[in-house]
């Protein structure tokens, strides 16, 4: 069992509204799954809660049999750098940093011992295989187009080997081509490594891409905010 | 990586970060500026005399004696009789005596009637001795040395002539037309009130006054025929306004100058120069104080503009914190980045503070002390006061702290 929901409740600090009322919800591990919800529903609260950077919800949170609710801050921080992976809609790369750099950042968060720092090489075999042109390697992020920016966003996802990969909106701001070509890229890579995806998005085009399809409001009692 | 980061992150923000660096080291070059011209302006104050032992002069404050003998401000009380100069000179425990005679002047500056031993045994700062810049001591009783600012301001050069005027006012209506003194020599700066002294012998002094009666020549009338040189020389003066002590061992100083206060014949006093100069500095102390208040007020102004700077700066970057919390880094790395990036900053101001009050003080050094006869050091190991740069560093990685917990604590509440 990849992510384990049981009774998860989570109001944010000064609104008497709960944001998420979650009675039980699973993924496995290797599904990849297509949680489609309009924005307002409460889909970054749920996401930011699995994957730890939001904390002080009742109820548990298990992600990969491990009780991220009984960890403590730097506890989560180093479970996320070595188990999880993220992709944003934008601002997934630091700015002025390259590709390399950022995805060598990354790596240098993780302190799993089965994935030392991985060489350069590596790094770049990984690039290229998400289609980025050499040429590209060594530009600022900032200067790089959009759809280039999501697909470094993978390879640096991806960098540290994680169990689970959590896509939020990610193809939002990309147009029709650049987005087929970041779903490809990214369930070829997923399926290959037989890596849990949690896939968030309000783009109800994008379903044919997954087996399982939920919808947020069907699991989410409060409705969101 | 950590310091790539830090680097990267100020290189993409050019702009605002050299306007910040800018700010600081303004700040940082007024506040030295101020503090190391305070302190070499103490330091000049105090060395305006040094290896005397005891100043001697009629009784009065111990302050108006140091006033008018060293600095050549105010006027004596009241002169000393020669025979009593003569009584204490001889004294066993006196190494050496330098009468000084005062009350005329040239153009404003003050001259000094002294003997050629004023050269020998007067020194300031560390014991450094009064150099010719060119010339040598007064030979002739007409002979006049000139200090520094005097021959600078005046643009004497030697052996011109110039006409010494009777009292001290700067526009004097009796002047000693009849006797014009030739410059023999022309001291090298000091930095203090030497540079704006007339050195002539006692001698000289007294035959200028020859005949004059309650500051009226007499010799105009033609009465009375002009002396010849030999007589001239002879001159012995009957009273001067103070003279300077050497003693053979600084153990007597005290002794010598109980004795002095408790001479009969006349009433007189002795002060010790260190001691009078730290009581007239302490009289300055309100001034020093101003100085103090004026660069803190700058320290603060710029870190208040590193402060505003730094928050702007985090609200901006508030997506790029967010993504480096969930790419794994931890609340402290992303206060240590910050907090490594306002190191950066801060030390790249001194750095920018200290070598351009360097380089303006060097390039300064001629004109601070021909106009304003300040002695500034270009020292940079004492121009980079270690406490004050600390405590800007120190300051602004505080400031920066506060900034960075802030930003830190709003990438903990998701986005």
């Amino acid at each position: 069992m990849s992510v384990i929901l049981n009774n998860l409740h989570f109001f944010y600090p000064g609104s008497d509204t709960a944001t998420l009322e979650i009675d039980h919800w699973q993924v496995d591990s290797g599904e990849a799954v297509f949680l489609q919800g309009q924005s307002g529903t409460g889909k970054s609260t749920l996401l930011n809660l699995i994957s730890g950077v939001l904390s002080g919800a009742t109820g548990e949170i298990s992600v990969l049999g491990q009780r991220l609710d009984a960890m403590s801050g730097s506890q989560r921080d180093r479970f996320r750098a070595n188990h999880i992976g993220y992709v944003f809609q934008q601002f997934n790369l630091v700015p002025y940093l390259d590709a390399l750099d950022n995805i060598r950042l990354a790596n240098r968060f993780s302190s799993r011992k089965q994935s030392p720092e991985r060489p350069l090489s590596e790094i770049q075999a990984l690039l290229d295989d998400l289609q980025l042109s050499e040429a590209d390697w060594s530009k600022p992020a900032s200067r790089l187009s959009i759809g280039q920016q999501q697909r470094v966003a993978i390879a640096r996802a991806l960098v540290n080997q994680p169990e689970v990969l959590i896509a939020d909106e990610p193809t939002s701001s990309l147009d029709q081509e650049n987005r087929d070509n970041f779903m490809q890229v990214l369930m070829e890579r997923v399926e290959r490594d037989g890596i849990t995806l949690i896939f968030v998005s309000h783009d109800r085009t994008l379903e044919h891409h997954f087996k399982r399809v939920e919808r947020l409001l069907d699991i989410n009692r409060a409705g969101g905010c | 990586m950590f310091f790539r980061l830090a680097l990267k992150s100020l290189l993409s923000r050019k702009g605002s970060v050299i306007l910040t660096i800018l700010a600081i080291s303004v700040s940082v070059f007024v506040m030295l500026g101020v503090e190391h011209i305070r302190q070499q302006t103490r330091e000049n104050f105090s060395n305006t005399v040094s290896g005397v032992d005891l100043v001697v002069g009629a009784r009065t404050g111990s302050l108006n004696l140091l006033l008018y003998s060293v600095f050549r401000i105010g006027n004596p009380t009241n002169n000393i009789q020669w025979h009593t100069y003569e009584k204490i000179a001889s004294n066993p425990k006196v190494d050496w005596a330098v009468p000084m005679s005062l009350g005329d002047s040239h153009k404003g500056y003050r001259v000094l009637g002294t003997t050629t031993d004023y050269f020998k045994h007067f020194s300031y700062g560390a014991k450094r001795k009064l150099v010719f810049e060119s010339g040598k001591p007064f030979e002739d009783v007409f002979d006049v040395v000139l200090g520094y600012e005097v021959a600078k301001r005046l643009n004497y050069q030697l052996g011109d002539r110039l006409v010494l005027a009777h009292g001290v006012a700067a526009t004097s209506f009796s002047q000693h037309d009849d006797n014009p003194f030739q410059v023999s020599g022309i001291l090298e700066p000091t930095g203090t009130p030497v540079d704006q002294t007339l050195h002539v012998s006692l001698q000289g002094i007294e035959a200028i006054h020859l005949n004059w009666q309650q500051g009226v020549n007499m010799n105009r009338a033609g009465r009375i025929p002009k002396p010849d040189q030999a007589t001239l020389q002879e001159l012995t003066p009957e009273s001067i306004t103070a003279f300077m002590l050497g003693l053979k061992s600084r153990m007597a100083v005290f002794r010598v100058q109980r004795d002095i206060n408790n001479y009969r014949a006349e009433p007189l006093m002795a002060i010790l120069p260190g001691v009078a100069l730290s009581e007239l500095w302490q009289m300055m102390s309100v001034l020093e104080d101003t100085l103090r208040f004026v660069s803190a007020l700058v320290l603060l102004a710029a870190l208040m503009g590193l402060a505003s700077m730094l928050i702007a700066s985090i609200r901006e970057r508030q997506p790029e914190m967010t993504l480096l919390r969930v790419i794994g880094a931890s609340p402290w790395y992303l206060v240590l980045l910050i907090e490594l990036e306002t190191l950066l900053i801060s030390l790249s101001a001194c750095v920018l503070g200290v070598l351009s009050l360097f380089v303006i003080l060097n390039g300064f050094e001629e004109a601070l002390a021909a106009s304003f006869g300040l002695r500034i050091s270009t020292d940079l190991l004492t121009l980079a006061n270690p406490i004050l740069l600390g405590l800007v560093v120190g300051l602004s990685l505080l400031v920066t702290a506060f900034a960075a917990l802030m930003a830190v604590l709003r990438s903990r509440v998701g986005r």
